[in-house]
C-alpha cells in the first residue's frame, strides 16, 4: 500500500440549513488517480475546495502529508498549497494574460525566482505536454473549450506539484476532447508521477482513468472501490449512475 | 386606514432594509480596508500591478477628467461673471472660480467622474474574475488574491486621484479664463490678478487631500463589491452598479465631513 497523502476525517460543512458534507471520510494514496463521483449538488466541489484550503469546514480534519490544514493560519495554508495544482471546471485562465503568461504564472510568483529563459523553457515544455506547442502568445479568449482546459492543465503542473486537483475536467466537452483530456490526465501521472484527485459525474471517464473511485451521495462516501468493483457494486445509487434510466420514447 | 397603515409599515421596513444594507456595506468596506492596510506593509509587493492599476485609473480617466474640467470651468465662468457683474465685482470672478475649484469642485467632480469610469471598471473586472473562478485560481497558486489584486488598485486610487485633480484644476481655470475673457469680456488682468491673493497653497493641498480620500473610497468600493460578486453576469452587473452608487454617495458625504474639518485650517491666516 502506498503512503496516504490526503486524509479527510469526519468532515462537516453547512451553508445555512443546507448540510452539504455530513461526516465525510476519504483517503488518497500517493501517485493514485482518485476519482470522486457524484451527482450535481452532491458537494463534490465543496470537498475539493476544502482539500486545498479555499473553504474551512464546520468540523472535521483534512490532513495533507500528515498536516491538518483546518487548524492552520491562512499564511501556512499558502505554503501547503504549493504542493497542489488545480484545474478548474471553467479553466479559470487569467483572461488579461497570454497563454504563456498564464502557464508561467505559478513560476513567477514562486519563492525561488527562476531566470526568464528557464521560465520560457518550462512553459514550452508544459505546453508540449498538453500538445499545444507554440501558442504562448495567444490570448485565452482565442482558444476553444478543450484547448483552454489543456492550458489550465499545463498551468496546474507548471511548478511540478505533488498533487493535481481536477474539478469536472470533462464537463461540457465533446467526446473526442473528453478522450484527449483523459489521455492527458493519465499521461501527466505517468510523466510527472503526481497524485490526482478528480471530481466528476462522468462515469465513463471515471471508469477509464481511475485507480480508485469514491461515490459521494448526500454528503458522505457511500461506496469505494476500483473501477471493476464499481461495475459490480450492488448499491442501487451506484447502479443508477452506471445505468441511468433511459428516456421514454 | 388599514391599507394606509400597511403601506406605511412597508415603507418603513424598506427604508430600514436600505439603511441596514448601507451599514453592512460600510462595515464590510471598513474591514476590507483594514485588511488591505495590513497587507500593504507586508511583503511581497507587486509594483508592476500598481503601475498597471495607476495607468488604468489615472491615464485611462484623463480624457474624461479633462473634458469635465473644461466644461465645468467654462460654465462656471458664465454663471459667476453674470452674477458678479450685478455687484460690479468682476475682478473677483477668477479668484472665486479658482477657490471653489481648488477646494470643492475639482476633487468632487474628479472623484465622481473617475468613479463612473474606473471604479465601475474595477468592480466589473474583479466581479468577472470572481464568477469565472480566476480569484480562486490565484489562491490555489499560493497568492493571496487580496494582496495581488486589491492592494495595488486601492493604492492606485489614493495616488492617482490627486494628480487627476491637479489636471482638473488647471484645465478648469484655463477654460474659465478663456470664457471670461472672450465671452464675458473681462480683461486678462481682471481675471488673473486676484487669484494669487485669494487662492493659497493650502486651498489646493486641502483639495488634493480630499481627492486622495475619494480615490480610496472609489477603489475600495469597487474592490469590495467586485471581489464579493456572486451569481454570474447578472451578479457582476449588480455589483458594478452598487459600487458606483456606494462610492458616489460616500464621496459626497465625506466631502461635507472633510470640508467641515478643513474649514478652520482654510480660514486661518
Amino acid at each position: 500500500m502506498q503512503r496516504v497523502v490526503i486524509e479527510v476525517v469526519d468532515l462537516h460543512k453547512s451553508f445555512g440549513k443546507n448540510h452539504v458534507l455530513r461526516g465525510l471520510n476519504l483517503t488518497v494514496e500517493k501517485g493514485a488517480i482518485q476519482v470522486i463521483l457524484g451527482a450535481s449538488g452532491s458537494g463534490k466541489s465543496v470537498l475539493l475546495k476544502h482539500i486545498i484550503g479555499l473553504m474551512r469546514p464546520d468540523s472535521g480534519r483534512i490532513l495533507v502529508d500528515g498536516e491538518d490544514i483546518t487548524r492552520m493560519s491562512s499564511r501556512r495554508i499558502m505554503e501547503v498549497r504549493k504542493k497542489f495544482g488545480m484545474v478548474f471546471q471553467t479553466s479559470a485562465l487569467f483572461d488579461s494574460l497570454t497563454v504563456g503568461e498564464n502557464v508561467a504564472f505559478p513560476l513567477r510568483v514562486a519563492d525561488v525566482r527562476l531566470p526568464e529563459e528557464e521560465i520560457r523553457r518550462i512553459v514550452a515544455e508544459k505546453l508540449a505536454l498538453v500538445r499545444l506547442e507554440g501558442i504562448e502568445d495567444r490570448m485565452p479568449a482565442e482558444l476553444s473549450g478543450g484547448m483552454r482546459k489543456r492550458v489550465a492543465l499545463a498551468r496546474a503542473v507548471a511548478h511540478d506539484p505533488e498533487i493535481v486537483l481536477y474539478d469536472e475536467p470533462t464537463t461540457g466537452l465533446d467526446p473526442i476532447t473528453v478522450e484527449s483530456v483523459n489521455d492527458l490526465i493519465l499521461e501527466t501521472r505517468r510523466e510527472l508521477g503526481v497524485t490526482s484527485v478528480i471530481i466528476s459525474h462522468d462515469i465513463e471517464s471515471a471508469l477509464f482513468i481511475a485507480d480508485d473511485i469514491a461515490v459521494l451521495h448526500q454528503g458522505v462516501i457511500i461506496f469505494r472501490g476500483s473501477p471493476a468493483e464499481v461495475r459490480r457494486a450492488p448499491h442501487p445509487y451506484v447502479q443508477r449512475f452506471l445505468h441511468p434510466r433511459q428516456a421514454e420514447p | 386606514m388599514r391599507t394606509l397603515r400597511s403601506t406605511w409599515t412597508e415603507f418603513v421596513a424598506s427604508v430600514g432594509e436600505v439603511l441596514l444594507g448601507v451599514l453592512a456595506d460600510l462595515g464590510g468596506m471598513a474591514r476590507l480596508g483594514a485588511r488591505l492596510f495590513v497587507l500593504t506593509v507586508r511583503p511581497p509587493h507587486f509594483p508592476r500591478n500598481l503601475l498597471l492599476a495607476m495607468e488604468a485609473i489615472g491615464f485611462g480617466s484623463l480624457s474624461v477628467v479633462v473634458l469635465t474640467a473644461f466644461f465645468a470651468g467654462a460654465v462656471f465662468a458664465l454663471q459667476i461673471s453674470l452674477a458678479f457683474s450685478l455687484f460690479n465685482a468682476q475682478s473677483l470672478v477668477g479668484a472665486s472660480i479658482g477657490l471653489s475649484m481648488a477646494r470643492e469642485l475639482a476633487p468632487v467632480l474628479t472623484g465622481l467622474m473617475v468613479t463612473g469610469r474606473a471604479g465601475s471598471a474595477i468592480a466589473t473586472e474583479l466581479g468577472t474574475m470572481r464568477v469565472s473562478e480566476q480569484i480562486d485560481a490565484l489562491a490555489t497558486m499560493a497568492v493571496e488574491p487580496e494582496h495581488y489584486l486589491l492592494v495595488p488598485r486601492v493604492l492606485a486610487g489614493i495616488l492617482t486621484l490627486p494628480l487627476l485633480t491637479l489636471v482638473f484644476n488647471m484645465v478648469a481655470i484655463l477654460a474659465a479664463a478663456f470664457v471670461a475673457v472672450n465671452v464675458e469680456n473681462l480683461s486678462v488682468a481682471e481675471f488673473w490678478s486676484r487669484i494669487p491673493k485669494w487662492v493659497e497653497l493650502k486651498d489646493v493641498v486641502g483639495g488634493l487631500i480630499k481627492s486622495s480620500v475619494f480615490g480610496l473610497i472609489l477603489a475600495l468600493a469597487g474592490c469590495y463589491k467586485g471581489y464579493n460578486a456572486t451569481g454570474g453576469a447578472r451578479g457582476v452587473g449588480i455589483a458594478t452598479t452598487q459600487a458606483v452608487v456606494l462610492a458616489s454617495v460616500l464621496i459626497l458625504v465625506s466631502d461635507y465631513l472633510l470640508t467641515t474639518l478643513m474649514l478652520p485650517w482654510w480660514r486661518s491666516s
